[in-house]
C-alpha cells in the first residue's frame, strides 16, 4: 500500500465522522424547525394562520443558533491557537465582556437596544479587549499570564458595566439585561441575512489562515521558519475571530462557554490537531450546540450552555491530567 | 563547484559584533560541523542564517542571491532549520507535524523521508509521547520534507545518548551525499563531529573563527577549550 492510500485511509473516519455529525446536525435543524421551544406541533404549524411562527420565530431562532454557534466556535478554535493556550476563547480573553461593556453604554446613553444599534459599539468592546489583552501577552511567557490578563479585563469591563447600570435609567437597564441573559430567540427576520453574511465574511480570513494555525502553536520562529509572516497572519485571524465573538454578541448577548469547549469537542471527536479538519467542524459542532440548546430557548441560555459546557471543560482538564502521568 | 551558502566577511551580533568578521561556504553533499562553547553564537548564526537577526557587516549568499533580497517566503523554500528547542504542544500527531513541512502535496517525498528517517511506525502517536530519540528524527522529517538543499541542525544532538548521536550523524551523512544537500549542524557532541563531519566550523571564545578540514583545524589548536585526548 503506498503513503497516499494509508493516507487516504486514515481520513477515512474523519469523513465518515463528519458526514454523520452533518446528518445529526441537519435532524436538529429539523427538530428545531418541526418542534421548536413553544407548544405548537408541526401539524398546526402548516396551517396557514399559523406559518407566521415558522417564518417569524422558528427560522430565525434556527439561523441565529447555526449562525451564532459556529461563530464564536471558530472564534474560540483561532484564539486557543493563536494563544497556544486551550482555555483561551472569547469569554475568557474577555472579548464579550468587552462587547458587553460597549452595549451597556449604549444603552445608557438613551439609545434603544436593538441589534443593529448596538453591532458597532459591541464590536469596538470588543477588539479593544483583544487588543489589550495581546498587548499584554508579549510580556507574559507562560500559559497563565494570558488568562489572567483576559479575565481581569473581562472582570474590569464587569465591574464599569454594573457601574454604568447602577447610575443608569430604569427603563435602559430592563433592556440591557434581557440582552445580558443571551438567547438565540431575539433575532428578526430582517436582520436574518446581516446576521449570518456577518459571520461568512468573518469565517473567510480564518479559512485562509489554517495554515498559519496549524503553525501557530509551536511559536513565531517556527511559522517563520515555514515562510508565513506571522504578524500579518496573526492580526488577521485574531481580528476575524474578534469580530466573529463580537458580531455574535451584539445579536445574541454574551453566551459563555460554547467558543471555549466546541473546540476541544471537535479535537476529541476527530483527533486531530489539523485546522482543516477542526475548522470546518467546530463551525458544525457549534452550530449543533446552539440548536440544542435553543430548543430549550425559553431557559436562560447562559445557564444551558454553563451546563452544557462545564463538564466538556472537565472532561478536557481530566484527560489531559491523565496524559501527563505516562 | 556551487556555495549552496556563502558568508563573506561577515559579522553579527544584538548590540556589538559576536565574532571577526569571517568567511565560510557550505558545498552539497558535505556534513559540516559547528562547534563551540556556550554562549559564542552558534544558535545566532544559524538564526541568521535563515534570516532571523542583523548582519553588521558582510554579507551572505545563498547560491548566487544575497540575503539582503531574499523575502521570508524566499528563504523558506532555500534553507531549512531543526530546532531542537521547540516548543511541542500536547496533542499534536506525528502525522500531523511531519505534514506541516509539505507545502505540496508530494506523498513521494513523504514516503522517503519516512523510511529515510525510520518514523513510520510512530505516526499515530502523539509527539510529546516521543522519547528523545524517536522526536529528533521526526523533527528531521518535518524539515526534510521542506524540501530544501540547505539544512541546517541547531544542536540536535542535545538529548541524546552516545548511540543515538552517532546514528543520526550517520543518518545525515547518507543524506547530505544522497540528496546532495549541504547540511550544517552545531553540536557539543565533539568527539562524534570529529569522526563523522566532513568539515568544521569553531567559534572560539576570543572572536576567532576556524574553519577547514577536521585534521587542520584539530592541528591549529582551535579545539583546545574541548581538551580532547
Amino acid at each position: 500500500m503506498t503513503l497516499y492510500e494509508k493516507h487516504l485511509k486514515q481520513m477515512l473516519p474523519i469523513f465518515i465522522r463528519m458526514i454523520l455529525l452533518f446528518l445529526f446536525f441537519l435532524f436538529i435543524i429539523f427538530l428545531v424547525l418541526s418542534k421548536g421551544p413553544d407548544s405548537f406541533s408541526f401539524a398546526e404549524l402548516l396551517k396557514n394562520e399559523n406559518q407566521d411562527i415558522l417564518w417569524n420565530f422558528r427560522l430565525p431562532l434556527v439561523v441565529s443558533a447555526v449562525f451564532g454557534g459556529m461563530g464564536l466556535s471558530v472564534a474560540g478554535l483561532v484564539m486557543q491557537s493563536v494563544f497556544k493556550n486551550p482555555l483561551a476563547g472569547p469569554f475568557v480573553l474577555g472579548v464579550s465582556s468587552g462587547a458587553s461593556l460597549g452595549v451597556a453604554l449604549v444603552g445608557v446613553a438613551g439609545i434603544a437596544i436593538t441589534s443593529l444599534n448596538i453591532l458597532p459599539a459591541a464590536l469596538m468592546g470588543g477588539f479593544c479587549t483583544v487588543f489589550i489583552v495581546f498587548l499584554c501577552s508579549r510580556f507574559f511567557i507562560g500559559k497563565a499570564g494570558i488568562l489572567i490578563v483576559g479575565l481581569m479585563i473581562g472582570y474590569f469591563a464587569d465591574a464599569i458595566v454594573s457601574l454604568v447600570l447602577f447610575f443608569g435609567e430604569a427603563n435602559a437597564l430592563r433592556g440591557f439585561i434581557t440582552w445580558g441573559m443571551g438567547s438565540f430567540s431575539r433575532l428578526s427576520i430582517d436582520n436574518v441575512p446581516y446576521f449570518s453574511l456577518a459571520i461568512l465574511i468573518g469565517c473567510l480570513p480564518i479559512c485562509f489562515s489554517i495554515r498559519y494555525l496549524n503553525l501557530a502553536p509551536f511559536g513565531d520562529d517556527f511559522v517563520k521558519d515555514h515562510g508565513l509572516s506571522v504578524k500579518f497572519f496573526r492580526w488577521l485571524s485574531l481580528l476575524s475571530a474578534s469580530f466573529l465573538a463580537s458580531v455574535v454578541t451584539a445579536f445574541c448577548g454574551p453566551i459563555a462557554f460554547l467558543g471555549l469547549a466546541v473546540p476541544h469537542l471537535a479535537y476529541g471527536i476527530f483527533k486531530t490537531t489539523n485546522h482543516a479538519v477542526l475548522l470546518p467542524t467546530s463551525a458544525l459542532l457549534g452550530a449543533t450546540l446552539a440548536l440544542l440548546a435553543s430548543l430549550f430557548s425559553y431557559l436562560p441560555l447562559q445557564a444551558i450552555m454553563s451546563v452544557i459546557g462545564v463538564p466538556v471543560i472537565l472532561w478536557v482538564l481530566l484527560s489531559s491530567r491523565g496524559k501527563n502521568r505516562e | 563547484m556551487n556555495k549552496l551558502l556563502d558568508v563573506r566577511s561577515c559579522q553579527f551580533g544584538f548590540k556589538q559584533a559576536l565574532l571577526l568578521p569571517f568567511n565560510f561556504s557550505l558545498y552539497p553533499g558535505e556534513v559540516v560541523a559547528l562547534l563551540g562553547e556556550n554562549g559564542v553564537g552558534k544558535s545566532t548564526f544559524l538564526r541568521l542564517c535563515v534570516g532571523y537577526e542583523k548582519i553588521i557587516s558582510g554579507e551572505i549568499f545563498y547560491g548566487k542571491e544575497n540575503r539582503e533580497n531574499l523575502s521570508v517566503r524566499d528563504l523558506f523554500q532555500k534553507v531549512s532549520l531543526v530546532r531542537s528547542n521547540l516548543s511541542i504542544p500536547d496533542r499534536i500527531l506525528v502525522r500531523d507535524f511531519v505534514m506541516l513541512g509539505m507545502q505540496k502535496k508530494n506523498f513521494e517525498l513523504l514516503e522517503k523521508v519516512m523510511k529515510e528517517t525510520k518514523i513510520q511506525n510512530f505516526l499515530d502517536r502523539t509527539l510529546i509521547s516521543l522519547s528523545d530519540g524517536e522526536r529528533s528524527r521526526v523533527l528531521l522529517a518535518e524539515a526534510l520534507i521542506r524540501n530544501t538543499s540547505l539544512l541546517l541542525l541547531d544542536e540536535p544532538t542535545a538529548f541524546l545518548d552516545v548511540p543515538r548521536s552517532i546514528d543520526l550523524f550517520k543518518l545525515l551523512k547518507s543524506i547530505a551525499v544522497n540528496e546532495n544537500k549541504g547540511i550544517l549542524i552545531s553540536t557539543h557532541q565533539v568527539e562524534h563531529a570529529l569522526k563523522y563531519a566532513d568539515r568544521l566550523l569553531v567559534f572560539l571564545r576570543n572572536g576567532q573563527v576556524v574553519s577547514g578540514l577536521v585534521e587542520d583545524v584539530l592541528k591549529s589548536g582551535a579545539l583546545s577549550w574541548a581538551e580532547l585526548d
